[in-house]
């Protein structure tokens, strides 16, 4: 007989997992744990940039021109954002689809608001001709704070796109129970979660690392002090600073 | 027993149909045809970077050799480095990992086999992406690639840049492939396979899953700020009159993704070999548990030790005395490697084939590259070494001598189950041998020319340095080297032709993978096997086994082949020429990637309507 | 790794303090986010009072802390889910934080920087 991988009835009994856990979010996590280190070390090159003795420090974005009014807000934003999600996850969980399509939505639109100042941020401090090649305090905090920013951008997406997945769609079945457990064996355990609402739960799980991130980079970049020789220097710039008070 | 019956809500779904042929291979999602592909793909880039190799070695035959201008020897030494490491041995590693993996835990599959495949096509279109790079200028920089030579000023031609997002890629492929093997491992043991009988190899794979995991990301942003540098003119990595970064820093960047990567490069050997001696010593391993903690504090001391690749760049006496003593740690885990590996032979009956034989080679040569790396721990000797050609014999005595016999030594032990025919056992005597003596004539000679002096790196010399004899010794050796490597490949077409037969278990093996057919079916097991210690294949042949159960009716669930992958793979490949030639061209493709990515969600996977699959994509 | 080792034989595997839906006990999802709000409230208005760095700092790191506890102990359910993820998470998280200090005190951060 052809060797086939065509038995694909649903008769079958399906190996149940070794620790119990569902595989995504086992997964979820690993990918999270590299994701760490993917910020540690771009948070490292922000700190060896982290400098006023540069000769070239005054040519570019200083610590003075980090607006502190401005990143609460958008502080703010995200963690609302992480506390949406969480309510998308629990009212697709107690099977409110209407509320989970809501919360999930205003996570997206908070997400999105938060890219917007970002944006603006970024934008008026190129339009200030403070960029990259400007000097390296601004090009390790754009590239850090970019990353940041990217990966909210894939998390919008990510967040848009489960309105369009099949989601949730069998979370009212009682969840636990136990197969297997011969003698001498370690009892074997159903992924409990059961699929149901795994993908809302995955992209939920990134959402709030993401949020994480910000939290450190909002206290390593923003609230930390530093001594800036020019910040004088940039006292009319724009609109940021003027929110630079609270 | 195969019915054909598909469930409904998957019956309107397009899935790929064919199941020979080369679509079934384009879109495959078996872990053990992806192993094969990693198997054939790694070792035509592992020839391409021998042959590298061999045109330094005959410019280097003599002095003021003529062969290829400095520029171009530069380019050679860099892409072999980068080949060799990233194309060849890890990849290699991964096919084994692919293949081995679900076999040894009793599994029918990975986790995720799609994303196992995607993998593949990404390792694959990253490979000829980086070897690409030939057609304009391949990277010169060395496969460390030190600040601030990168920088444009120094590299003007996009080598460099085929280098990093070339190397982004293959970094993406191997974390993604390790996500899979960390859930697979840690997910879906066959049951009574508790961590204590995992088999060494498979912890060896879990513990370079995790190396891999957490030490590529800081690699990925040290080449991602390098390229700032270079397409947006920040200053990380170049210090300038008017201010800039650090060329330090890229060094501590990459050493730190550098050191684990040695030890991703040589813990899967250290598992084949941990498989290999009990097998043909008839003795189960000495000291298993010693085994596997000394792999996993290999594994957590290699993040601690980077900064010994830096002992010349002047940090200061205490970085350099602490970091020389965390490296000269790592000396103790590893010597208890090699006492457990040498204690597993004694009055062990052995029987000489040769995957024995390369598994002992590698026990040689690696020890040897072992007390050599010892040397220069210490920041004084290292001065005098660093740089010199004495760290390329060290260097190739523990990856060649150690990764590469390790390679072959599960070559020769599993190619029968992953083809059904056992190579021949002459000629793999005679592969054995010839690299044996090859490598030692190559590599052995370049301890004596690091410690008079010669440096790395140079394309040519003068001939009053009495360098001459050793160079053309070592130049002969390479040779040799080759034509073992010729041998090897005769055998396996020889004997994949019309080689003997392998049964299920042609050298009385302990693991699973041994207890099913050669080569094995689609779905490995047809019942899942039940564990009662770390032999289960002995148990199951020499009594102890506990009880098994019977196959199940109603066939066997496995994955439905996908086109997404590949297609995913190739989109985000589009994206990354894009990147260097034509940025539309880059904004379509990671566009086409984010549609790809979409349309693979919504493939149905055959989760049943209960979710209790645990298998999902 | 022995993270998996130790998690396999925690009584609490995954879901086993996750009940059925639709009774569903949520932890108290609001209650964190009001407490994640005043400390970063009162993060920036002590970021902005004139104090020395040397109690500044540490106080600064030690909010960002107990936010950060936050989003990971109940938003991302690691108080209550399968010890396993902790341990997944834990232990790029420490390299992490190595990596950080490490390279910070090389670089010449505690002698210039702050102190």
């Amino acid at each position: 007989m052809a060797q086939t991988f065509t038995p694909r009835g649903h008769g079958a009994a399906h190996p149940p997992t070794s620790l119990g856990l569902d595989m995504r979010k086992l997964g979820m996590w690993a990918f999270l744990g590299s994701e760490s280190l993917f910020f540690a070390t771009l948070i490292t090159n922000f700190f060896v940039n982290r400098s006023s003795e540069r000769a070239d420090y005054c040519n570019g974005l200083t610590y003075a021109d980090l607006a502190i009014g401005l990143t609460s807000v958008g502080a703010f934003i995200l963690l609302m954002s992480s506390l949406t999600m969480v309510l998308a996850l629990a009212a697709l969980r107690d099977g409110n689809r209407r509320m989970y399509r809501t919360w999930i939505v205003s996570t997206a639109l908070l997400g999105t608001s938060f890219l917007c100042i970002q944006i603006y941020e970024f934008t008026e401090f190129a339009l200030h001709g403070k960029g990259m090649s400007s000097n390296n305090f601004g090009a390790a905090f754009f590239a850090l704070t970019g990353f940041h920013g990217t990966h909210v951008l894939i998390g919008v997406i990510w967040l848009f796109s489960l309105l369009f997945l099949r989601v949730g769609h069998n979370v009212k079945r009682p969840l636990e129970y136990v197969v297997g457990g011969q003698a001498g064996l370690r009892t074997h355990r159903e992924p409990t979660d059961g699929g149901a609402g795994i993908p809302v739960e995955l992209c939920g799980l990134y959402w709030h690392f993401v949020d994480l991130v910000w939290v450190f980079i909002f206290t390593l970049i923003y609230l930390l002090p530093m001594d800036d020789p020019c910040g004088e220097a940039h006292e009319a710039l724009s609109a940021v600073s003027h929110l630079t008070v609270l | 027993m195969a019915t054909t019956t598909r469930a409904p809500e998957l019956a309107a779904h397009a899935y790929p149909e064919s199941e020979s042929g080369i679509w079934s291979w384009v879109t495959t999602v078996d872990h053990k045809r992806i192993g094969i592909l990693y198997l054939v793909t790694a070792f035509a880039f592992f020839i391409g970077g021998g042959i590298e190799a061999l045109i330094m070695r005959l410019q280097l035959a003599g002095p003021d050799g003529q062969l290829t201008a400095g520029d171009t020897f530069n380019q050679l030494f860099t892409m072999h480095g980068t080949s060799m490491i990233f194309l060849a041995i890890m990849p290699l590693n991964a096919s084994f990992f692919n293949f081995l993996i679900p076999l040894m835990i009793g599994a029918r599959d990975v986790a995720y086999p799609r994303l196992n495949a995607f993998s593949y096509w990404l390792f694959l279109f990253g490979g000829l992406y980086l070897n690409a790079s030939f057609i304009g200028g391949a990277p010169d920089v060395g496969w460390f690639a030190y600040a601030p030579l990168t920088e444009s000023g120094y590299a003007p031609t996009k080598g460099v840049e085929f280098w990093i997002v070339g190397l982004a890629i293959l970094g993406l492929a191997s974390i993604i492939s390790s996500l899979n093997f960390i859930v697979t491992i840690l997910n879906m043991r066959a049951p009574g396979l508790t961590f204590r009988r995992l088999p060494v190899f498979v912890w060896m794979t879990l513990i370079t899953s995790f190396l891999i995991v957490f030490a590529f990301p800081p690699f990925t942003v040290a080449t991602i700020l390098l390229f700032f540098d270079r397409l947006l003119g920040s200053q990380f990595f170049i210090q300038t009159a008017g201010g800039g970064g650090d060329p330090v820093l890229w060094q501590h960047m990459f050493w730190f993704f550098g050191h684990p990567e040695v030890y991703i490069l040589i813990l899967p050997a250290m598992g084949i070999v941990s498989e290999v001696l009990p097998t043909f010593a008839r003795k189960p391993l000495f000291g298993y548990t010693a085994v596997v903690f000394s792999g996993l504090s290999i594994g957590f001391l290699g993040f601690t030790v980077w900064a010994h690749h830096m002992f010349v760049v002047g940090l200061g006496a205490l970085p350099n005395a602490v970091f020389a003593a965390s490296t000269m740690l790592i000396a103790i885990p590893t010597g208890v490697k090699v006492l457990n590996w040498s204690a597993t032979l004694y009055e062990g009956s052995i029987s000489l084939k040769t995957p024995f034989y390369f598994a002992v080679g590698f026990l040689v040569l690696f020890t040897i590259g072992g007390l050599s790396g010892m040397m220069h721990a210490s920041p004084p000797v290292d001065a005098q070494q660093s740089d010199s050609y004495w760290i390329v014999a060290h260097l190739h005595y523990v990856l060649f001598g150690g990764a590469l016999m390790g390679f072959f030594a599960g070559m020769y032990y599993w190619i029968p189950k992953m083809s059904g025919r056992i190579l021949n056992e002459k000629l793999g005597q005679l592969h054995f041998w010839s690299m044996f003596i090859g490598m030692n004539v190559t590599f052995g000679p370049m301890h004596v020319l690091g410690n008079d002096g010669m440096p790395r790196r140079i394309y040519t010399f003068p001939s009053d340095q009495g360098w001459d004899e050793w160079n053309l010794v070592a130049t002969i050796g390479s040779f040799v080297i080759a034509v073992s490597i010729l041998v090897f490949m005769y055998n396996v077409f020889i004997s994949l032709v019309r080689g003997k037969k392998a049964e299920a278990d042609p050298w009385d093996g302990q693991t699973l993978e041994w207890s099913i057919p050669s080569p094995p079916p689609v779905y490995n097991f047809a019942a899942i096997p039940v564990v009662g210690s770390n032999r289960p294949h002995w148990d199951a042949k020499y009594g102890g086994a506990p009880e098994q159960p019977e196959p199940e009716e109603g066939g066997i669930h496995m994955p439905p082949p996908s086109y997404w992958p590949v297609v995913v793979a190739f989109t985000l490949s589009m994206a990354a020429v894009g990147l260097l030639y034509s940025y539309p061209l880059a904004a379509i493709g990671v566009i086409a990637t984010i549609a790809g990515a979409f349309a693979w969600a919504k493939e149905p996977v055959d989760i049943p309507s209960d979710g209790s699959n645990g298998q999902p994509h | 790794m022995s993270a998996g080792t130790e998690g396999e034989h925690t009584s609490r595997g995954a879901g086993v303090s996750r009940q059925p839906a639709p009774h569903h006990k949520h932890p108290p999802y609001v209650t964190v986010a009001v407490w994640l709000l005043i400390v970063t409230i009162a993060e920036v208005i002590w970021a902005l009072l004139p104090i020395n760095d040397l109690i500044m700092v540490p106080i600064l790191l030690i909010m960002m802390a107990l936010k950060a506890l936050g989003v990971v102990g109940w938003y991302m359910h690691l108080k209550s889910d399968s010890r396993v993820f902790t341990y997944l998470a834990s232990g790029p998280f420490l390299i992490s934080v190595g990596l950080i200090i490490v390279l910070f005190t090389l670089f010449g951060g505690f002698a210039e920087r702050f102190f």
